[in-house]
């Protein structure tokens, strides 16, 4: 179930599937610079790993995993974890990821299902998905709140209903998050309109 | 049961919607947001997902970058707290006092996030205020003896 309010800054999925035969609890919250991703069948958060692309020159990206709290000797907690990173990373989203995993096993059976209930939550609703890649229409108000609608060539997406204030009092206006786009092509398209419309006020 | 309501007391109230419906059983996810009582400028979220042992929540402060993350648990038999960081920040930083806290009114294991700035001992006191408030209300606290 999507939680989703025009006003709060976050985005928020909550599901509960059976895996193995074990009722499963997974949320998945957007933040503005990391997902942060739940699963458990035992009331608590359990482990607590931090994953994130790590910054470099070769054209093939790295990762960092690594355990912050619970168990350190389960190769299968970070191996999951690594699985989601670098899907997030493959759909152009930078964001680093936590992850939380609160199981009764660590097989593989289990982790491949949280893994694949994860992935498909995030096509799912927008988290991360790319439909095309051909821009036909961009808009984004000013300080006034009027529409200036730019039409350029290069990138497609829809404009989703809700907008997100920006807070820094120098850049004034109002930018309309992108709907079935790459979260990692979402900042460069805010980027490039910003850049278009020079230092709109 | 999910929860999105706006919170009370003065600062204007960003109201959300409303869902009742039941996900999953022992989860209880609640998100609101509201301005600083002592500055307008400043919004305050919160997001407070109720586990069965065990409370996380996050606090943001006009953005919604993740921040610190800490644990903190009661460490039986004493009626002490142990806290630590795990992403970022230090045993000593804003959060973790929070979080401390919320372990001594909860007596459950707490994982918080905050991004409240540091050197805003004003606001970081504001967003605990509201965020004990509104848990007290949500009925996560241990009653008072």
């Amino acid at each position: 179930m999507e939680v989703s309010d025009p006003v709060f800054p976050l985005r928020n999925t909550m599901l509960s599937l059976n895996i193995k035969e074990r009722k499963t609890d997974i949320v998945i919250s957007s933040y503005e610079d990391h997902f942060l991703v739940i699963a458990t069948q035992i009331g608590s958060m359990g482990t607590i790993l931090h994953a994130r692309k790590e910054e470099g020159v070769s054209v093939d990206p790295t990762f960092s995993v690594s355990v912050v709290f619970g168990k350190r000797d389960e190769p299968m907690l970070v191996a999951c974890a690594r699985q989601l990173i670098e899907h997030i990373s493959n759909s152009g989203s930078s964001k680093a990821l936590v992850l939380s995993l609160g199981l009764r096993d660590h097989s593989t059976e289990t982790l491949k299902g949280i893994v694949s209930a994860v992935i498909e939550k995030f096509a799912e609703n927008i988290h991360i998905k790319l439909v095309e890649y051909d821009i036909t229409r961009a808009a984004i108000t000013t300080g006034a709140n009027t529409p200036d609608v730019l039409t350029e060539k290069h990138l497609h997406f829809q404009l989703i209903e809700q907008s997100r204030k920006k807070t820094s009092k120098s850049q004034k206006g109002v930018l309309y998050p992108l709907k079935d786009c790459s979260l990692g092509v979402e900042t460069n398209i805010i980027e490039y309109i910003k850049l278009q419309h020079g230092n709109a006020n | 049961m999910v929860s999105n309501g706006g919170g009370g007391g003065g600062g204007g109230v960003q109201a959300a919607m409303k869902a009742d419906d039941e996900v999953g059983s022992g989860l209880q996810l609640t998100c609101f947001s509201q301005l600083s009582d002592h500055h307008d400028d400043v919004s305050l979220h919160f997001h407070i997902l109720r586990l069965h042992k065990q409370i996380y929540a996050w606090i943001g402060c006009n953005s919604a970058k993740f921040g610190h993350l800490y644990a903190a648990a009661p460490t039986p038999p004493s009626n002490t707290v142990g806290v630590t960081s795990l992403i970022g920040g230090a045993s000593d930083n804003i959060g973790s006092g929070i979080a401390r806290r919320l372990v001594l009114k909860t007596g459950l294991n707490v994982v918080l996030a905050c991004n409240i700035p540091k050197n805003s001992p004003i606001l970081e006191a504001n967003a605990e205020k509201i965020l004990v408030q509104k848990l007290i209300s949500l009925g996560y606290t241990k009653p008072k003896i």
